[in-house]
């Protein structure tokens, strides 16, 4: 019999990346889902169960169930997944007719049973550890450098940006056991969304300091990237790069995702890998529309494209950083 | 009734199947991908409420909010704006964006949201209109303000008045009070279109003193728009004052009346007495 397949939607790296590995670990086949985008692709396995995370960056967990039932027809059971509080994904749950939550908190081998209490299978296989620790590591201090950026100046203050980050910092902290990290992030994105209509209060401002306190080497930062390309080079080499060289990056992996942040066009550098530069024709008139001068490429080969410096990828993850240091303005 | 139709203009394909899967139980929904498209939409379609993202290809969303707002037929739609850049919602409040909405954005916020703003700009509009209720008369079309009817009725029994006019020869009782019928057609000297068992009697009042306007038929109350309430015409020939407004209904252009003006003073005082003398033993009798 072929393995049980499982969608996890989670907009978090992290967070996707460690459920799959532990619910592959538990012998189920798994799909990673981020965003709208990736629900839409036409490709998407029809999965025997869907754990879906709630709070996504564009829409809701719960009202994209009623998409995914709705348009894609699918009929399998749905359980929220999320580090909301407990009552509160209950009652989400019940009021979009899902199959119940599965709160963060329970950590992987919580969702592992989960998922195994649905869909069935034997309870005998290894209960998995909390895994890639190094990923969370740097995903971690990245949601905290962005915090603190966002709540750096008036000009960029965006509080549902900052509720945003800590809430997603909170279940990704929830699932690798990081307690005291999880409540910092979990206070500051409840004062942020409570408060957040208010301006830059100072409750929140208390908040977000506090959650710096609990990763002090995100507290210093060499700058900010605005980095638009994707995949495993960047993923699993060059951001722990970047990370460990003290930079706060701004990612987006398209041109939608994209254009809201060139708007906060204050960043030291803008890298943007060659294969989408060239998959989206207007992206590199666009940037400079946006005024965003100090612009690079992170290409096959050194030189200039697009009459932009080019960064090789040839040289290794270590080369590109220290090239992106030079280049990023001090 | 035909839906509001809503134009979500946005870059995103997925955020354009969302609104429009969460929208379309209740709302005509048309799309665009960037801003010039959107734009040449409301010129296109003219729709109810627009729903706009900030950062779009082509023409970002605060530009084409400030078309929108800056073009005198299109001005009136309101724009919710809908983006994860919190930190423009004043700028856009401030260009006349009607709401500004943070995503990630929840459906049902959404629809309520997208109903409130429909309503208000509909009181908006309703602001300075003019509520009437178009009559029929023979051949003629002509309303009255709707805020002076208190009651629509088929045409009762009712009983002669003596002493009145040829346009004022019955009255009859309703919850007690005596009322007098008001035929309009006789005073205007045209011919009813039906016969009297078929006509209605539409119960207005003015100073306390009711009167029945004796009339063929009777349309659905309408709420004209400002810009379909024409100057009102100066005193002239048979209307003698009576004429308050003309406008434009979906059943015609027509005069807004005010009936009392079109009996004299003296003829409104002594309603009274003529009723008093009609129900007298030796004026009884029914016509209808």
């Amino acid at each position: 019999m072929s393995a049980r397949r499982i969608l996890v939607v989670d907009d978090s790296p992290f967070t996707g990346e460690a459920v799959a590995w532990a619910l592959r670990r538990a012998g189920f086949t798994v799909d990673v889902a981020r965003d709208l985008w990736d629900l839409e692709k036409p490709e998407l396995p029809t999965p025997d169960l869907v754990l879906m995370d709630v709070v996504l960056q564009e829409a809701f967990g719960d009202d994209l169930a009623m998409l995914l039932r709705g348009m894609r027809g699918f009929e399998c059971p749905i359980v929220l997944l999320s580090s909301l509080p407990d009552q509160l994904l209950e009652r989400r749950a019940a009021d979009a007719e899902l199959d119940g939550y599965i709160s963060k908190k329970s950590g992987l081998a919580g969702i592992v049973a989960r998922a195994r209490e649905v869909l069935g299978g034997s309870s005998d296989d290894e209960t998995p550890a909390a895994g890639t620790s190094g990923r969370f590591e740097v995903t971690a201090r990245q949601r905290v450098r962005r915090v603190l950026h966002i709540a750096a100046t008036d000009a960029r203050w965006n509080a549902s940006a900052i509720a945003g980050e800590a809430h997603a910092l909170a279940g990704d902290a929830d699932l690798a056991g990081a307690t005291t990290l999880a409540e910092a992030a979990r206070a500051c994105r409840d004062v942020a969304q409570r408060l957040g209509a208010g301006g830059a209060t100072p409750e929140i401002r208390a908040a977000v300091e506090a959650l710096g306190r609990e990763m002090p080497d995100a507290r210093v930062s060499a700058g900010t990237l605005l980095v638009a390309t994707s995949g495993p080079f960047y993923q699993d080499e060059l951001l722990p790069e970047l990370d460990s060289a003290g930079f706060t990056i701004v990612e987006a992996q398209s041109l939608v995702e994209l254009r809201p942040k060139l708007h906060a066009a204050d960043y030291d550098l803008i890298l943007v890998d060659d294969a989408l530069r060239t998959a989206e024709p207007t992206m590199m008139a666009e940037i400079d529309k946006a005024s965003a001068t100090n612009v690079a490429i992170l290409a096959d080969k050194p030189g200039e494209v697009a009459g932009k410096p080019a960064i090789s990828r040839g040289g290794g993850a270590k080369r590109v950083a220290e090239e992106v240091q030079r280049l990023a303005k001090k | 009734m035909a839906q509001p139709h809503v134009l979500v203009i946005d870059d995103s394909e997925a955020i354009l199947a969302f609104t429009r899967a969460v929208l379309s139980a209740s709302y005509a929904v048309s799309t665009a991908r960037n801003g010039r498209e959107g734009l040449d939409l409301c010129q296109r379609l003219v729709p109810d409420l627009v729903l706009l993202d900030l950062s779009m290809p082509e023409l970002d969303g605060e530009a084409v909010l400030e078309r929108l707002k800056q073009s005198g037929d299109l001005s009136a739609i309101p724009v919710i704006i809908i983006s994860s850049e919190q930190q423009r919602a004043e700028a856009c409040i401030a260009r006349g964006a009607a709401a500004f909405l943070v995503k990630p954005v929840r459906a049902d916020e959404l629809l309520a949201l997208v109903s409130r703003t429909l309503d208000a700009a509909k009181a908006k509009r309703a602001q300075g209109s003019l509520a009437v209720l178009p009559l029929r008369i023979g051949t003629m079309n002509l309303a009255i303000p709707l805020a002076d009817v208190r009651h629509v009725l088929l045409q009762p029994a009712t009983r002669p008045l003596p002493g009145g006019p040829s346009y004022l020869a019955a009255f009859f009782e309703l919850f007690g009070e005596s009322v007098c019928v008001f035929d309009l057609a006789a005073r205007f000297g045209v011919d009813h279109a039906k016969t009297v068992l078929d006509r209605m009697l539409v119960v207005v009042e003015y100073d306390r003193v009711k009167l029945a306007l004796c009339v063929d038929g009777v349309h659905d109350p309408e709420a004209v728009l400002p810009a379909d309430i024409q100057a009102v015409v100066p005193d002239s020939g048979d209307l003698a004052g009576a004429l308050r407004a003309v406008v434009k209904t979906t059943q015609g252009t027509m005069p807004v009346l005010h009936p009392p003006a079109l009996l004299s003073r003296g003829l409104v005082r002594s309603l009274g007495e003529l009723v008093r003398k009609a129900v007298s033993p030796r004026g009884s009798g029914a016509s209808a």
